[in-house]
């Protein structure tokens, strides 16, 4: 027998999005259609493309944020069920409640994109239901099926309370449905990006490779791991928000690990973040040279240098929101003295990752380095030094963690000598190993330095799984110095935690003007030209204005459904 | 408190953001246009043609992303600079016209000393100019230490050069070899067409295919055989299943085999 809350509120999510549904189809049937035939149609002032830009953006964040949040709550509900600490059964139920108010503004922000593309953009979405039709109608398929389980796995939070294991299958199935939605939507973006199988004129010859086409799977990698990246800051900066407007000790030490919390699981999925991205950028180079070279040493050279100056403020913000931390933790004192040298080596990094370059080799450069081997690679490889300063940094922040995680702590076992001397010669054999490889790049080449990025990599890996490893048996049973006083953490380190959150919102808007503009005047690259009299690739400066405008409406919208949120919690106490 | 602390956060958020859009606008501003639409190309004086064909090459044809016109230390092809006066004393026997011609179509049938062979042809996307903007880079690129003499109404004939538009295609789609394994073994289309002496008389004998015709012709049969039926041969023979039966790439690799067959070897 289904419970009837449960019902009720299934019942209720599906009607929320039924009508939003019909409103859509109303619309286009009585307005679109029955408007003369063109190509294109434009917004009043805004314009069209100022117009889907911001309203795509919107979509697209909330959609991470649908998507990122039940990720972090089914990881943080099953940390609850093993250590059977509620303060983590809370916390996935806190935010799931956020869900049903995220999902009704993302599927809105939806309707009005896609009522826009096909009134704006008629022609081009007429060719692209030709090619995606199928999908289309799945997509709708599982618009539902992402409903039931939203609202199933928020209303049978108390009712399954004893059933742990089946609840959080739904909230797993709720994740296979919404990542199966995103992977849809890729293949669409992906396609006007790198298309396939169709012929130079469009004609469609085969469809598999048009929704699997060339960017498909990284881009979908790369969005997984950005949307757990996204769930864990946004849940971080939540919890700043409520920390630093908490009135009682209490308040203050909940909203405290909350936002330690996030932030942790945030930067976990930062941290492989990079090699997705790196993967991305080589793929977007096998597909298409000259879009490869348009990226990194054309007109969008100069946007990988704001995003590193944004990825430097992720790491460095991290790194200070752990050193901060580190003051309420009794015994922490005597990792302190490392921080000035960690500092020092993060901001000699950045400086190397951020130093304006053409990220294609020039010339002269491309000669010396031996690009005359391989042409394609050659010019990629001059990210030798960059790709070295970054995986230093990730070890540097793996070990701001490391030196967090065992704050309190003083090792029992007896081979702790040992242990620690084992992990000291890991840290410095990969740094080694890195730093190794980032200069022998310069000498070899560049077929063969282009390979040394995967040693670096699998390197930094090593190193974090092993040293944790090791970390977690020889601090089992340690004996403490004291706990981690949750709340008395200072308030600038919540600034922190809403700057990490801004920032990544800003990446995520950074990063979507350049896959879009990447295919400068096509709709879809090689296949379909925008012939739109106002077709042009913006300014990095108006792009970046854009995206403050729309990271601001964004962060308006998530206040308000964090407000709503307390809203009902308070009535519910009331009742 | 509470208010006061959303307060704070509101106006931390807005600074933060306005730093990002600071530094984003200080940075080298860059922005590109697609080529103007012109109503009548042919009308166009000599002026006129440079100028258009300079707002192509540092716009829609892309061209400014690797050549420079003046030394450049980011360059990674030719400077460009007096390009006019050296185009005619590049090869010998070859005007500059021609010379502009065949770098633009096939980039890689003359590669200056010491640079990369990374330039696709022109005519083929992203560029994908049409014969008339060809033209205006051209006269663009004569102004360029030489005598500017061509417009868009400027007769050159093109259809020598449709030899170097299939092998430029060669260059950047296909792979024969794959393609030939893929039309004699994979797709038995040599049990209906002759090559050379071998195969079957269903279909079009395609020794020579590639010197009568494109290969968006040759891709276009395969596709869609009815298209363009040849005299004395019956529509409806040629199996329809190849575009589901054939990656593009597959698609690929046999017109560029195809095109590779450009005189009839001697029974």
């Amino acid at each position: 027998m289904v419970d009837k809350k449960v019902f009720k509120g299934v019942v209720k999510g599906l009607l929320k999005i039924s009508i939003i549904f019909i409103i859509l189809v109303v619309f286009i049937l009585l307005f679109v259609k029955s408007l003369p035939e063109t190509d294109y149609r434009e917004f009043p002032l805004l314009g069209s493309r100022i117009a889907i830009w911001i309203i795509a953006q919107l979509h697209l964040l909330f959609a991470a944020f649908v998507l990122g949040i039940p990720i972090f709550a089914v990881i943080t509900e099953f940390i609850g069920m093993r250590t059977k600490d509620a303060k983590y059964d809370n916390l996935a139920r806190e935010f799931t409640k956020l869900l049903s108010f995220a999902f009704t503004i993302t599927a809105i922000f939806g309707a009005i994109l896609f009522f826009l593309i096909v009134l704006l953009y008629p022609k081009f979405f007429d060719y692209m239901e030709k090619i995606f039709s199928p999908t289309f109608y799945l997509y709708c398929a599982l618009i539902f099926g992402e409903v039931v389980y939203t609202y199933l796995y928020y209303y049978s939070w108390d009712t399954l309370s004893q059933k742990k294991g089946l609840h959080l299958v739904i909230g797993i199935l709720l994740n296979v449905f919404g990542t199966a939605l995103m992977f849809l939507a890729n293949s669409w973006a992906t396609f006007m990006m790198s298309p396939g199988g169709v012929t130079d004129k469009g004609k469609l010859l085969n469809f598999w490779s048009a929704f699997m086409n060339h960017t498909w799977w990284p881009i979908n990698i790369h969005r997984v791991i950005a949307n757990i990246c996204f769930g864990g800051f946004i849940v971080a900066a939540y919890a700043a928000y409520r920390f630093l407007s908490a009135k009682t000790q209490e308040e203050k030490a909940h909203y405290d690990w909350m936002g330690y919390t996030g932030n942790f699981i945030g930067v976990s999925a930062l941290i492989p973040l990079p090699f997705a991205g790196y993967w991305l950028g080589r793929e977007i180079y096998a597909f298409n040279e000259q879009m490869g070279i348009v990226m990194m040493g054309g007109i969008f050279s100069w946007l990988f240098i704001i995003q590193a100056i944004l990825i430097a403020v992720l790491f460095i913000g991290t790194n200070y929101y752990f050193w901060v931390g580190m003051n309420r933790i009794a015994g922490a004192k005597r990792f302190v003295k490392y921080q000035l040298s960690m500092l020092i080596i993060l901001f000699v990094c950045v400086a190397i990752w951020m130093t304006p370059h053409t990220l294609v080799a020039s010339l002269a450069e491309a000669r010396k380095i031996g690009a005359a081997h391989h042409p394609l690679l050659g010019v990629f490889g001059i990210m030798s030094a960059k790709n070295t300063a970054v995986n230093i940094i990730i070890l540097t922040t793996f070990l701001s963690f490391i030196f967090y995680r065992r704050a309190n702590k003083i090792d029992v076992v007896n081979w702790a000598k040992t242990g620690k001397l084992i992990q000291s010669i890991i840290f410095g054999l990969v740094a080694a190993v890195v730093i190794f490889f980032g200069v022998y790049g310069y000498f070899v080449p560049a077929i063969t330095r282009i390979g040394f990025s995967v040693y670096q990599v699998l390197a930094v890996l090593f190193a974090l799984v092993s040293v944790t490893t090791i970390d977690i048996f020889l601090f089992r049973r340690a004996k403490k110095t004291g706990e981690i006083e949750w709340g008395k953490i200072p308030p600038r380190s919540q600034y922190v935690l809403i700057l990490l959150a801004v920032t990544v919102v800003l990446l995520m808007g950074l990063m979507g003007y350049l896959r879009s503009g990447l295919r400068q005047e096509w709709h879809i690259y090689t296949i379909m030209h925008d012939t739109h009299p106002g077709a042009y690739t913006p300014t990095l400066g108006f792009a970046s204005q854009i995206i403050s405008i729309t990271c601001l409406i964004f962060f308006s919208f998530v206040a308000f459904i964090f407000w709503l949120g307390e809203k009902s919690k308070k009535n519910n106490y009331e009742k | 408190m509470k208010n006061n602390a959303f307060l704070k956060i509101s106006i931390f958020i807005i600074l933060s953001v306005s730093v990002f859009t600071y530094i984003s606008s200080s940075i080298p501003q860059i922005s590109t246009k697609p080529a103007i639409t012109i109503a009548d190309w042919g009308k166009l004086s000599q002026g006129q043609s440079i100028k258009i064909g300079k707002e192509i090459f540092f716009g829609k044809g892309g061209c400014a992303v690797c050549h420079s016109i003046g030394p450049s230390a980011t360059a990674r092809c030719p400077n460009l600079a007096n390009v006019g006066e050296n185009a005619s004393k590049r090869k010998p026997g070859m005007s500059d016209i021609d010379y502009f011609i065949e770098s633009l179509y096939n980039p890689k049938a003359y590669i200056v000393e010491g640079y990369p062979a990374i330039m696709p042809p022109v005519f083929r996307p992203p560029a994908a100019l049409n014969e008339n903007e060809v033209k205006t880079v051209i006269a663009f690129l004569q102004s360029q230490g030489g005598k500017p003499s061509v417009t868009p109404s400027t007769n050159i004939d093109l259809s020598k050069y449709k030899g170097l538009i299939a092998q430029a295609f060669v260059d950047i789609k296909g792979n024969p070899h794959n393609g030939q394994d893929i039309f004699f073994n994979r797709m038995l289309c040599i049990s209906c067409h002759k090559i050379n002496g071998i195969g079957g008389i269903l279909g079009p004998e395609l020794s020579e295919i590639g010197a009568i015709n494109t290969p968006d012709y040759i891709k276009e049969s395969i596709i869609n055989p009815n298209t363009d039926i040849v005299k004395t041969y019956k529509p409806d023979i040629m199996p329809k299943y190849f575009k589901e039966n054939l990656t593009q790439q597959e698609i690929d690799d046999i017109v560029s085999y195809l095109i590779t067959l450009k005189e009839k070897k001697k029974e």
